[in-house]
């Protein structure tokens, strides 16, 4: 006799509605089949040996210094052009708001352009603290 | 297999792209053969397209390398070139392990072990290794095989200097390639 009262009579049985517990179905197999062959594609030996090409190209190209703007750099000389083409003019203030980068980025940005001769800053008349910024046309 | 089959469809298309674009400037001047190998294109996918590939390079790389001069020279094309090709070929494997076996790559010596060639330094000694073994070997090959040819050091030296020029203008070339690649993915970047 079970100490229970709601004890089922043996182990093998069960209740009438059923027990509350659900064991969750086995994940689908074909799923990982598939993510598993998509993973390999992605990195297989072949791909890794191009990547380890190119890898090799932008070593050479970067101890030649070749490449002499990072993607920054560039962004920033970018706004300057776009803000000069649709503003007319274009201040430090200007390239900040528009690029997003900090104030020190921009900064040292703006500055290598002026000593690559890209770039001129042209004080304002009007407002001696306000400086502009021109493209230098070769 | 997989593996296989890529590589060696890459290697074969480039190489003979490569044959053909160097038998094309080549050959359409009056100097037939004699200035091309004053720069020898050919040189620079056979080096790396092993140091990157590896050895199941090798196949593809032989068949380019005969199948390019014979569709160049049709019936006239002499046996003995094809062993001048396998030459050719072990002189860049030879120059590898000879990288590997020196240990300015790797402290282990291991004919297993490959080198990192994305420090193209390690590349460019494999140039002018080859270079060296490849204007030797090759020219001794011919030298045997056809004693009608003239085999002196000028032309060794030649060869020698053909397959450096002819290997960097390869590397410069891809570099030209890489900076129009990247550069058209930084033109996206700021589209979007």
């Amino acid at each position: 006799m079970a100490e229970w009262s709601i004890a089922l009579p043996w182990k093998g049985s069960n209740w009438v509605t059923g027990s509350g517990v659900r064991i969750p179905v086995s994940p689908p197999v074909f799923y990982h089949y598939k993510l598993s062959v998509k993973i390999t594609l992605m990195t297989s030996k072949y791909i890794q040996q191009l990547s380890n090409i190119l890898k090799m190209l932008e070593n050479i190209d970067h101890d030649l210094n070749l490449v002499g703007y990072n993607e920054t750099e560039k962004k920033i000389f970018y706004t300057i052009a776009n803000n000069i083409h649709t503003n007319k003019k274009c201040n430090i203030t200007n390239v900040i708001e528009s690029s997003g980068f900090s104030r020190s980025t921009v900064y040292k940005a703006i500055k290598q352009f002026e000593k690559q001769g890209l770039v001129t800053l042209i004080q304002s008349k009007d407002d001696k603290r306000e400086v502009y910024l021109d493209l230098v046309i070769a | 297999m997989k593996y296989f089959i890529q590589v060696t469809l890459t290697t074969y298309i480039a190489a003979l792209l490569v044959y053909a674009l160097w038998s094309y400037i080549t050959f359409s001047g009056p100097n037939q053969g004699w200035v091309g190998s004053l720069v020898y294109l050919p040189h620079g996918p056979r080096v790396i397209l092993y140091c990157f590939f590896g050895i199941r390079s090798l196949p593809a790389l032989f068949l380019a390398e005969t199948t390019g001069p014979a569709l160049v020279y049709g019936d006239q094309y002499p046996d003995y070139w094809a062993i001048a090709n396998i030459s050719s070929l072990l002189s860049v494997v030879l120059a590898v392990e000879i990288i590997k076996w020196s240990r300015v790559t790797t402290f282990n010596y291991s004919i297993m072990k490959k080198i990192n060639f994305s420090n193209y330094k390690f590349l460019i000694l494999v140039i002018i290794l080859s270079a060296l073994f490849n204007s030797i070997f090759t020219n001794l090959i011919v030298g045997l095989f056809n004693s009608d040819m003239q085999i002196n050091v000028i032309v060794v030296f030649r060869f020698f200097i053909g397959d450096i020029a002819g290997a960097f203008i390869f590397l410069i070339y891809l570099m030209i390639m890489f900076q129009l690649l990247s550069k058209r993915r930084l033109y996206k970047v700021f589209k979007d």
